[in-house]
């Protein structure tokens, strides 16, 4: 599923966030939103998922059932172990208990992470935790990943493998948006990238032409 | 296997604690004399004691720890808060301001209206504060500290509503620390009437209520209305409250430590942690109201003070845990 966006200005308190922009996602590829603190990519994702309903222009109308989101700073849920929380993601998906078990310790294992999965989640890792939030997203099986720079307090070596994860997972068919700030390593993973500066678009396309 | 053994045990734990309570106690008989006030049909003194005063105090107590262990499992389930508590959130104050305003005589019900009435302002606190933690802003510590500001507040309130009338002191300390000494057939009922359809319901939402606690933005991307979810959670965690304190006044703890202890035996299986904080809320209450009797009988202690014991320490283990 290809997200366009055309023309879209978003406004708060009668200050200009977004200035009628127009880019787009397309669909089985790894794509970076990219931009300093301010320019307006969390407001431009935000928008996509309806959080954000005041805005001029036209965007790709994406409904519940079309894409799995994970925002910026996701509290630790309470109680919950790591496979709880992948399970959860199979929410909607009629499924067996036993189908459930074998596909979400596949999505734990596919991530490295099935070691861990009963522990607790507030209890692993940063860099373990963004691999158990994707497991989340990728068991709810939609068309359209947006993740909103889910990497912010994580060591280099992490955020490198975890951005070789998600290039993988765009092959199977799905648009996948990320939020971030740091372009270096954007540059060296993602296929598509889109950089905002203060409300605009500086640069569309594959990152070898920035 | 490891469960059916669990219940089991829950089982034979009840069992074994109303035995206590049915064969021990300040009137100084033999075994077999209240064996057979158990059995015989005559109106002696024995079958008074047990079948009007031991027993409906064990069932009372068994079903308002019932009341509470579901309630608190709602409120940690809705709220995220792992200190979830209905008698610490202020939402059995709610009743208790209701009660103490009857005891002083402020408004004067028969006793339909007085549980109606307990039910009811129970419902509203939990209402409020489904609607706290709606706002954006609130994590769930930040909401733990204002459900206590609001639990202390509402005590406050009760009590100084109470010293307008001139009420007996054993009937305050059984309103703000929780007592069984009323106990009757009667309070069984209501309380059943309660905890029944409340239970079945709860049975029947459970799977949809277990979304909400990875936070509202990510409920909503699972098809789950959070805030409409939360709003029925805390509601049947309200009227449940109320029930409880109509039937024993305000029992700190035990909605705060039930559904703890079922995660740890039982796991977090959305229908065992419902039926499991049931049964374990009930047992804890019928033991803590074996030792409020027992401790320094012929003395009575305020049941709520000996949960407190036991929960106090657990939810300073909990805190301790918090990030």
């Amino acid at each position: 599923m290809k997200i366009d966006i055309s023309n879209l200005s978003v406004l708060f308190d009668d200050q200009i966030i977004l200035d009628d922009i127009s880019c787009h996602f397309p669909e089985g590829k790894f794509s970076c939103l990219v931009g300093e603190n301010g320019s307006g990519k969390s407001t431009l994702l935000r928008t996509l998922t309806k959080d954000i309903d005041k805005f001029q222009g036209s965007i790709t109308d994406l409904k519940s059932s079309d894409y799995s989101y994970i925002p910026q700073n996701i509290d630790d849920p309470e109680f919950l172990s790591v496979q709880e929380v992948v399970k959860l993601g199979f929410y909607q998906s009629k499924i067996s208990d036993q189908d459930l078990n074998l596909q979400s310790h596949q999505l734990l294992k596919r991530f490295d992470i099935e070691h861990l999965e009963s522990r607790r989640f507030s209890e692993i890792s940063m860099g373990q935790k963004q691999r158990a939030w994707l497991a989340f997203a990728l068991a709810q099986d939609k068309k359209v990943i947006l993740m909103d720079e889910p990497l912010a307090a994580v060591d280099l070596q992490s955020r490198k493998n975890f951005y070789s994860i998600l290039n993988t997972v765009s092959k199977e068919n799905r648009t996948l948006v990320l939020v971030t700030h740091d372009l270096e390593i954007a540059m060296e993973f993602c296929e598509h990238m889109v950089h905002l500066h203060q409300g605009a678009i500086s640069f569309e396309g594959p990152p070898k032409n920035f | 296997m490891r469960l059916f053994v669990s219940y089991i045990g829950f089982f034979f734990i009840i069992c074994m604690f109303a035995l206590v309570g049915l064969f021990y106690g300040p009137s100084d008989a033999s075994l077999s004399e209240l064996a057979s006030g158990l059995i015989r049909s005559d109106d002696g003194p024995m079958e008074m004691i047990i079948w009007s005063i031991r027993i409906p105090r064990i069932i009372l107590s068994l079903l308002t720890g019932c009341c509470l262990g579901l309630s608190g499992a709602l409120i940690q389930l809705s709220s995220r808060s792992s200190i979830g508590d209905p008698n610490l959130f202020g939402i059995g104050g709610g009743a208790s301001i209701f009660l103490a305003g009857s005891y002083a005589g402020i408004f004067v019900f028969n006793e339909h209206w007085i549980f109606l009435g307990s039910i009811i302002s129970s419902l509203i606190i939990s209402l409020i504060l489904s609607r706290l933690i709606a706002s954006k802003d609130l994590t769930p510590i930040k909401l733990a500290i204002m459900g206590i500001a609001l639990g202390t507040l509402t005590v406050s309130i009760g009590t100084a509503v109470i010293s307008f009338g001139r009420v007996f002191p054993g009937q305050v300390l059984g309103l703000v620390a929780g007592s069984f000494t009323s106990s009757n057939w009667d309070k069984i009922v209501y309380l059943l009437i309660i905890l029944i359809p409340v239970l079945l319901i709860t049975f029947i939402l459970s799977k949809r209520f277990y979304p909400i606690m990875l936070g509202d933005v990510l409920s909503k991307s699972l098809g789950v209305n959070p805030i409409r979810n939360r709003n029925i959670a805390m509601s049947l965690a309200g009227i449940l409250s109320g029930a409880s304190v109509y039937a024993g006044g305000l029992i700190g703890f035990v909605g705060l430590v039930a559904p703890h202890l079922c995660r740890k035996i039982l796991g977090n299986h959305p229908s065992h942690l419902i039926l499991g904080s049931t049964i374990l809320g009930g047992l804890l209450t019928l033991f803590s109201d074996q030792l409020a009797r027992l401790l320094f009988a012929p003395t009575e202690l305020p049941v709520g003070m000996a949960s407190t014991i036991l929960g106090a320490p657990m939810m300073m283990y909990l805190a301790w845990r918090l990030k």
